[in-house]
């Protein structure tokens, strides 16, 4: 149960033998010692660079949009961004924006969860309803099952909508409160023609058994249950119109502990019988790495690491997800923990720092990452990164 | 929201009282344990036998604990028996035929005077012959006596019933249906198709109504609109510029609904449009329309006898409770002397609008938890 939010604000030195020993310095007085640094970013120069990197950058994006789509995907998502406008002028141009998902990139391969964890408000749930086009993006591109949804009409989503469905992080509001289960259940297949009309309710009793759901349920209002019945009827709800792909947008963190271990394993053997994928938004790491297969960490609107969950547990890029690992307790009382320690709290995505957008907080920032955003690259295998500090060897190369 | 909640709460709570019968029966189901684990290892599993109540029959309990909302049931269905049945059963006399066995009536008047120190005494009666039997007293013949045309009160006051409750009625869906109709549209929409609807509401509910209502009664009267037509004429203009309330309730309602997550869901079901607005959204607005529309049912009725009093809606012959209480504007002695041919009119339109009041807050009360007292 390591809550992101419960990061302590503390400073400290820090742990991980991955970092360069120079870096340190930095860190204490970035500043003050000048001669320390790689890269000066002043002046004409500064600029230069950052409109080298902007252009290498935009020509990626470019290249990477008119790439063929992966066939094998179900899902991929292209340099998703979705903006929230904050001001608008008279005449409706937007004058500041909340930058809620930036540029994120990944593939979803069928059978397949990925697990999505970062901090509150770091657009998790933003992504996971941008992707299900709840919000309309505004840019990149979203290809499910070998089409380009981006561009969509509501009209046109309506099929596409029955193959990628969502779960809700709270049961309790996100059922509506006057229509009884088993309404709830077969209107989506109804409205979808899942099955022909009298068979409806064969196929919802059935489904309700699949979740563990009893059939005289059928009658009953979602008032009458509690959280984790209520989840189920959720999860039922999703799986009536026999999607591919489920969104579940933190399902259990709703719920009580013991509870929550038996929504995970209702999702696992759900996933085990009907071949779903699932897009698994979640704070709480240890769930995260309970059922994922890939892992994606987000910060502030970016993916800051991606790959296998083996591989990112084991060989951390990142040095937010290196502090967000060290905050998973060790039940084992004689280990000593390690604890990465953020200082600072997560800067507002309205006004997003310059350059890499965690150097504010990471321990191991050095000058380059105040001025230019990092790319997000392939180091291994499957295994992205966006971090200047893995690119440093090639820097002192230089 | 936060009133669906409350609603929850209360329901359980409600809950436990009503299962008190088969209490029973579920302590004994919780000591076997697990009787169905293959099905669910989940909390609390609910009793089979337990009957729960839906949410509307719930309400319908809480408003059948409240004496007043019963009295005001009672009210308002006796008018309507009254009404409706009443002249199927009571039909010794018509709504215009009048009672004209002929009335004899005799006056007498002394005069005094005093001429050259003799007094005279001058003794009169004068014998007036009435084609019709006017001011009649209760009787057998006539429950609540006669008016000044000779039309039996008892009769008038059922017809004069009828025209009130159908035309508040009629008046009532036609506002609540467009209501919905606009402010649905209007919450669920939102952006320039809000801005519009709403500036259209604003722009009626600034509009006088009683002077437009005199207007328009002397449109009708040149355009010759017979007694008991006039009022659906004025009605239609009303229903026409009393929407903008129930709209504006409508889509405030759907504002706060809209942002639900269960909304979010059917969007993410890829349900159409109307079928969110339709079949999510309003009856989730219902309980307050309920209360709205039992609320105005008693403001129509009051509309439609102040348009008949002043003589701009249902005209003689024709009966109205309004109508009937016109009869003191004739005649400065009857609101002193002929109690009965206004007084039965005025109590029915006061039993009709308290009955509606009654039931609506009863209801009001019913669907709305944190009103308790």
């Amino acid at each position: 149960m390591a809550d992101i939010n419960e990061l302590e604000i503390e400073n400290q030195e820090l742990s991980s033998n991955d970092i360069p020993k120079s870096t340190k310095d930095e860190n204490v007085a970035p500043v003050a010692q000048p001669e320390n640094e790689e890269v000066h970013f002043e002046g004409e120069e500064y600029a230069q660079l950052v409109a080298e990197y902007e252009k290498r950058k935009q020509e990626q994006k470019e290249k990477d949009m008119n790439e063929p789509f992966d066939k094998e995907a179900l899902l991929e998502v292209r340099h998703l961004r979705k903006a929230f406008p904050l001001k608008k002028s008279l005449t409706g141009k937007v004058l500041s924006e909340l930058i809620a998902v930036d540029d994120v990139s990944f593939k979803l391969y069928p059978g397949e969860t990925l697990g999505i964890v970062g901090e509150s408000g770091c657009g998790k749930t933003t992504m996971g309803r941008t992707i299900l086009k709840l919000y309309p993006s505004s840019g990149g591109q979203v290809i499910f099952d070998g089409k380009d949804i981006t561009d969509y009409k509501s009209k046109d989503m309506r099929e596409i909508r029955k193959q990628m469905q969502i779960i809700f992080q709270d049961p309790y509001s996100s059922l509506p409160p006057r229509s009884t289960v088993g309404g709830i259940l077969s209107e989506p297949v109804q409205v979808h023609k899942i099955v022909p009309k009298n068979q409806i309710k064969d196929y919802v009793l059935d489904l309700m058994d699949k979740c563990g759901l009893r059939d005289y349920y059928y009658e009953r209002y979602p008032h009458e249950f509690s959280g984790g019945q209520r989840q189920r009827i959720c999860i039922a709800r999703a799986l009536s119109v026999k999607p591919k792909l489920v969104v579940c947008d933190e399902p259990v963190s709703a719920l009580d502990v013991s509870i929550q271990a038996q929504i995970i394993n209702l999702l696992k053997d759900l996933q085990k019988n009907m071949g779903l994928t699932y897009l698994f938004i979640s704070h709480d790491l240890s769930v995260v790495k309970y059922i994922s297969d890939k892992i994606g960490v987000m910060y502030l609107g970016t993916m800051v690491e991606f790959g296998n969950k083996d591989d990112i547990f084991s060989n951390p890029l990142h040095p937010y997800t290196r502090a967000l690992f060290s905050a998973i307790p060790n039940p084992n009382p004689d280990v000593k923990m390690e604890r990465v320690h953020l200082e600072g709290d997560i800067p507002s995505p309205a006004n997003p720092p310059k350059g890499c957008r965690f150097h504010t907080r990471c321990p191991n920032a050095m000058e380059v990452c105040k001025h230019v955003c990092p790319e997000y690259k392939e180091y291994e295998k499957g295994h992205f990164a966006a971090c200047h500090l893995l690119d440093k060897p090639k820097l002192e190369n230089k | 929201m936060e009133e669906n909640k409350n609603l929850e709460s209360v329901s359980l709570e409600k809950d436990a009282q009503v299962i008190n019968g088969t209490k029973d029966q579920a302590l004994q189901e919780k000591e076997v344990p697990q009787v169905n684990s293959q099905a669910n290892n989940d909390e609390e599993p609910l009793d089979k036998n337990i009957k729960l109540m839906s949410p509307t029959r719930m309400v319908v309990r809480r408003f059948f604990r409240s004496k007043l909302s019963i009295i005001g049931l009672v009210m308002v269905i006796s008018l309507f028996l009254f009404s409706f049945f009443g002249p199927l059963f009571y039909t010794r006399w018509g709504e215009t035929t009048p009672d004209s066995s002929p009335l004899t009536e005799y006056g007498t008047s002394q005069f005094t005077y005093t001429k050259n120190g003799q007094t005279f005494v001058i003794k009169q009666t004068v014998e007036k012959e009435m084609s019709y039997n006017s001011y009649a007293p209760i009787s057998g013949d006539h429950l609540l006596g006669t008016d000044q045309q000779g039309y039996d009160i008892f009769t008038r006051l059922m017809y004069g019933g009828r025209i009130s409750l159908t035309v508040s009625f009629l008046a009532v869906f036609v506002i609540t249906a467009l209501g919905v109709v606009m402010g649905g549209i209007a919450g669920y929409f939102g952006g320039w198709v809000d801005n519009l609807i709403m500036r259209i509401c604003d722009v009626l509910m600034c509009l006088p109504g009683i002077p437009i209502l005199l207007i328009i009664g002397l449109i009708l009267d040149s355009a010759g609109v017979g007694g008991s037509e006039r009022i659906y004429w004025l009605m239609i203009y009303l229903t026409l510029f009393s929407w903008p309330g129930t709209a504006r309730l409508v889509r405030g309602q759907i504002l706060s609904l809209r942002e639900q997550e269960y909304m979010v869901a059917a969007e993410a079901m890829g349900y159409s449009a109307p079928r969110k607005i339709f079949k999510h959204l309003v009856p989730n607005v219902m309980p307050q329309l309920i209360v709205q529309m039992s609320l105005s049912l008693g403001s129509m009725i009051l509309y439609e006898a102040t348009l008949s009093y002043l003589n701009l809606g249902v005209r003689a012959p024709f009966a109205a409770w309004g109508t009937m209480i016109n009869i003191i504007s004739t005649d400065p002695n009857v609101i002193t002397d002929h109690f009965l041919a206004w007084g039965p009119a005025g109590i029915c339109i006061v039993i009709a609008v308290l009955g509606f009041n009654f039931v609506g807050d009863g209801l009001r009360d019913a669907l709305d938890p944190k009103m308790r007292r």
